[in-house]
């Protein structure tokens, strides 16, 4: 019933075809890189699958970071529980600045192209809580084997010192984002594989959606805080209701494009159609524009 | 099978064969490596055992080599010849066997004229294995032919080693095969004899000299060829050699490596690899230094783990003695009986992107039970991990093994409820022209009269759409008719959808009128507008059009390229023949086309008057994020909780402080991933691919490399 004519068939060797290269950085990118001094943070990334921002946010203001979050995951309202604060940009500006840093946003669109707010996250981690199995955060989304473009990238800024043993400390598999899988049920509760994270607070970690990675069992007393955020490409899904927000909170242009306010793709009814919208779409799949430095 | 040269080893007695046979075998794993002397043995193997091994080590002479089914290296080393015969004279009168040869019950003068002569040109000039004794071999060969024959092979040889340069020799061989540069190594197997034997008189040397005189001169040429072949070969361009070959592959540590030294391994000073019951281990060689180079730059702090795989008394590990580039390693066993030592290792930056382990026992501690010419150390060594703690920058790591990979999800999943809802609705044929060809027609949909009343209020939309009149379209119309909502939730097309996106959330409903002056959409496909491609095998969108008009060649239809969802690609913008292979769809009005995210379409232009109109859906697969905004919908219109699933107003992606985990949410979860469940149906990529592993070792083909030992 597929039509009257007979289909002439390809074989798939005779079918020429257009491909996306998986990293494309564009020219404005790498200027940002350039003034940003992220080209080392951003071949890390690219070839071990995480990298760390020491001094993301200066110690001088990381207590009062601290402080502001675990005071947050206080009050939390009807959560499920206190260890966990969703949409953390709703309830204070200076977790939105933290953002919309242009440090973050670079790498996040390098991996994401025009990487968009998936959520953020306040957590608390003290010695109740079980280790986090080996996983792959793009699990979140979509089935395996994954694309080589990357869709997912995660950041987590943190507020307390990150040891080696005890702390209860983020570790990855380096690299493990090359296989585009997720680890075998037998290997997620090997934390032995991971290279743990031993970075000081205020400390930004960012790692791709694909690389493996787990939590530690915390032993030492007390909880360590943390905020983790999801960047996406724009049309994946936010793992949490991004427009709760009021939009007269959203300070900013960045921040509204960022938190998916003004990026054309989910339009109401009647909208008008956004002007360029086809050259935006190229843009958010990745296609190389002019000038632009294209990497395996 | 290694597609790497074997190398042969022609072994000629008493030239210190015993010892370049323990350092070949140093180099190669041990299922790799054939030793035998027993023609009877070699002629059993069958060619493909043969190819196996990559070295053979053998008295058989050069035919064992031209036997092997892959042309080798081969190596051969000479000796002075009346060394040479003294040694084997003394070899024979040290066994003292009963019914052992007359010579060996006389002294060297008289014996020299009974000993076999010409042995080194007759072993190299053979063409049959050489039983033993070889030198009751065939000797009616005169001697010219003899020595043109030996000599000829020598010089086909790939290393033509000499006993008294047996230091310099093994320098050849290392760097011939690009091992690392070798340590003075003793002599083993070797008659302990003060020279004094030697002396003959002149009337027996000048015997000796005559009865091997083609020897004598095979030996000249020898020594000749082996000048000259050590000219090429500098002792520093061979290091500088090696080290670029390890530096080569020489990464950063990051996490973790082990190299096992069971396998093939770079570094110098180890005997062959041994099997024990706690594992192959290699033991340190009889001059009590060995070391491993490993291609890695170490932190600047990292810890290293010695596994001992076996140890002839316990205390020979604690004798143990380690340095890492040239700093000593304190290490310690965890608790009194440990096989594993365990140190802290300090790297001065620049660390040098070689890691050399340097491994020393004292004498004292070497195998109280090997002979003093077999003097081996009595520590076995499994591997060597090195760890490191702490974010740790660099480059490149391997990644971890395939064997660590959660099995991926199928392309297709059927669980058991589709399945139910394709017998009941007779979908099966759909699905598999969907599969296959990547687009399908159901005819008859929806009645004449609901195809009237859609295409009434889709012309009425379209006239008050802000979207220009040439590509005259409505934005969703789910809140101007409850038509329109019960299209979307037709239970065929979700079936449809559920089996190609794992669980159908609506992306898109627009209804659309084309005419005459409408541009014809070059081809593409939908999934672009998403994602980049190569796309995965998995499909993220599923496209429908109702047909409110029929669709043929004058009304203008949507086109075709079957079978291109295969491609995972997006078609070339302007080629020609691409777009010619696209076949029009012809379907009557009320019939509802399903395509592919990954199928390759386009429209073909309308020629006849007025115009034609449709309605499209778009399903996602619901890690995706819809292109119309649903979320101020009329809560009427989405006052069904299964109409608010499928439209992903309610599920485990919107989540809020205040939102708990609900039932349908594991449906839509169970979409996303696309796992298969007890009872369902997973099938291939394609109708003819049968094996799901292979077709996910494909999928994941390049990213297969090992876990981090070192060969």
């Amino acid at each position: 019933m597929n039509g009257l004519d007979a289909p002439p068939r390809f074989t798939l060797a005779e079918m020429p075809t257009a491909v996306t290269p998986t990293w494309a950085l564009s020219p404005a990118l790498i200027e940002r890189f350039d003034q940003l001094d992220l080209w080392d943070r951003f071949d890390e990334l690219r070839t071990d699958g995480y990298t760390a921002i020491e001094g993301f946010v200066p110690h001088h203001e990381v207590d009062d970071l601290r402080e502001l979050v675990v005071s947050e995951l206080r009050s939390t309202n009807g959560a499920h529980d206190r260890r966990r604060r969703d949409g953390l940009y709703s309830v204070h500006r200076r977790f939105r600045e933290l953002l919309v840093d242009p440090r973050q946003l670079a790498l996040a669109d390098a991996v994401c192209t025009e990487a968009q707010v998936a959520g953020q996250s306040a957590t608390w981690r003290d010695n109740s809580c079980a280790a986090i199995p080996l996983h792959a955060d793009v699990a979140r989304w979509l089935p395996a084997p994954y694309s080589h473009h990357h869709m997912v990238m995660a950041t987590v800024l943190t507020l307390d010192d990150f040891r080696p043993v005890g702390s209860g400390a983020t570790g990855v598999v380096p690299s493990s984002h090359l296989l585009c899988a997720d680890p075998a049920p037998e290997m997620r509760l090997r934390h032995d594989l991971l290279t743990r994270c031993a970075v000081a607070a205020g400390t930004l970690l960012c790692w791709l959606g694909t690389t493996w990675h787990g939590t530690m069992p915390r032993r030492d007393p007390g909880g360590r805080v943390s905020i983790q955020t999801f960047w996406t490409r724009p049309f994946m899904r936010p793992y949490e209701n991004v427009w709760q927000i009021a939009d007269d909170q959203l300070e900013s242009d960045e921040l509204r494009r960022r938190l998916r306010r003004s990026d054309g793709i989910q339009r109401s009814s009647d909208a008008p159609p956004t002007d360029g919208h086809a050259r935006e779409v190229e843009v958010w799949r990745g296609h190389p524009v002019p000038g632009a430095l294209v990497l395996p | 099978m290694s597609h790497e040269r074997p190398l042969c080893f022609v072994h000629i007695p008493k030239t210190s064969g015993a010892g370049i046979r323990a350092y070949l075998s140093s180099k190669f794993a041990l299922d790799e490596t054939l030793i035998t002397d027993s023609p009877g043995d070699f002629r059993s193997l069958s060619r493909d055992r043969l190819s196996e091994f990559r070295l053979i080590c053998t008295h058989l002479g050069p035919a064992a080599a031209d036997a092997l089914p892959m042309p080798p290296s081969t190596v051969t080393f000479l000796r002075e010849p009346l060394a040479r015969s003294y040694s084997w004279f003394r070899n024979v009168q040290r066994r003292g066997e009963p019914d052992g040869p007359e010579y060996s019950r006389r002294a060297f003068e008289e014996a020299v004229d009974l000993m076999p002569a010409n042995v080194m040109a007759r072993s190299l000039a053979a063409d049959e294995l050489l039983p033993l004794p070889f030198w009751l071999a065939d000797g009616r060969m005169g001697d010219d032919e003899l020595f043109d024959r030996a000599l000829a092979r020598l010089e086909g040889c790939d290393v033509i080693g000499l006993v008294e340069r047996h230091h310099e020799s093994l320098q050849l061989l290392a760097d011939r095969f690009g091992w690392a540069p070798p340590a003075p190594m003793p002599m083993i197997n070797a008659c302990r004899h003060n020279g004094a034997g030697l002396c003959l008189s002149p009337e027996g040397r000048r015997g000796f000299e005559e009865r091997n005189a083609v020897d004598l001169e095979l030996y000249a040429r020898a020594i000749e060829l082996f000048r000259r072949r050590l000219r090429i070969s500098r002792p520093a361009t061979a290091r500088t050699r090696y080290e670029a070959r390890v530096i080569e592959r020489s990464r950063p540590l990051v996490g973790r490596h082990s190299a096992d030294l069971g396998v093939p391994i770079n570094g110098d000073g180890w005997t062959a690899a041994a099997v024990t019951e706690f594992g192959t281990v290699r033991m340190i060689g009889p001059s009590g230094q060995a070391h491993l180079d490993l291609a890695m730059g170490l932190p600047p702090m990292c810890t290293l783990d010695v596994h001992i795989g076996l140890a002839v008394v316990d205390s020979s590990i604690d004798s143990l003695r380690v340095t890492v580039n040239g700093e000593p390693v304190v290490l310690h066993r965890a608790y009194e009986g440990a096989r594993v030592l365990t140190g802290d290792v300090h790297t001065p930056r620049p660390a040098p992107l070689i890691t050399r382990i340097l491994f020393e026992q004292s004498q004292s501690a070497a195998n109280p039970w090997a002979g003093e010419s077999e003097r081996q150390v009595g520590v076995g060594i499994e591997s060597v991990t090195f760890s490191t703690v702490g974010k740790a920058t660099g480059t490149t790591h391997r990644p971890p093994s395939v064997d660590m990979l959660y099995r991926p999800s199928p392309p297709w999943v059927l669980q058991p409820s589709i399945i139910e809802r394709f017998d009941e609705l007779d979908l099966w044929d759909r699905f598999d022209e969907l599969r296959t060809d990547g687009y399908t027609t159901i005819p008859d949909f929806i009645d004449p009269d609901t195809v009237d009343r859609i295409r009434s209020i889709v012309c009425s939309e379209a006239q008050r759409s802000v979207r220009p009149i040439e590509h005259a379209s409505t934005w969703s119309l789910l809140h101007r008719d409850p038509v329109f909502v019960s299209i979307m939730m037709d239970p065929r097309q979700l079936a449809l959808a559920d089996a190609s996106v794992g669980f159908g959330q609506l992306g898109y409903q627009a209804g659309i009128l084309r005419d005459a002056d409408c541009y014809p959409l070059s081809l593409h496909a939908e999934q672009s507008g998403w994602l980049p491609s190569p796309y995965s095998m998995h499909q993220h969108l599923l496209v429908t059009l109702l047909s409110l008009d029929d669709l043929d060649d004058d009304n203008g239809c949507t086109t075709f390229v079957p079978g291109s969802h295969f491609s995972r690609m997006d078609p070339p913008q302007g080629d020609e023949e691409t777009a010619r292979s696209a076949v029009r769809l012809r379907a009557p009005r009320g019939s509802l086309t399903c395509w592919l995210g990954g199928t390759w379409h386009g429209t073909h232009p309308r020629s006849a008057p007025g115009r034609r109109a449709g309605l499209h859906h778009i399903f996602m697969r619901p890690g995706l994020r819809p292109i119309q905004d649903y979320q101020h919908l009329p809560p009427a219109v989405v006052a069904d909780p299964e109409v608010r699933l499928r439209l992903g107003l309610q599920d485990h992606l919107v989540r809020d402080e205040s939102r708990r985990f609900e039932s349908g949410d594991l449906r839509v979860a169970a979409g996303m991933r696309g796992f298969a469940s007890e009872g369902s149906i997973s099938l291939p990529w394609r109708p003819d691919d049968v094996d799901l592993d292979a077709m996910f070792a494909a999928e994941l083909g390049g990213n297969t490399s090992s876990s981090g030992s070192e060969r």
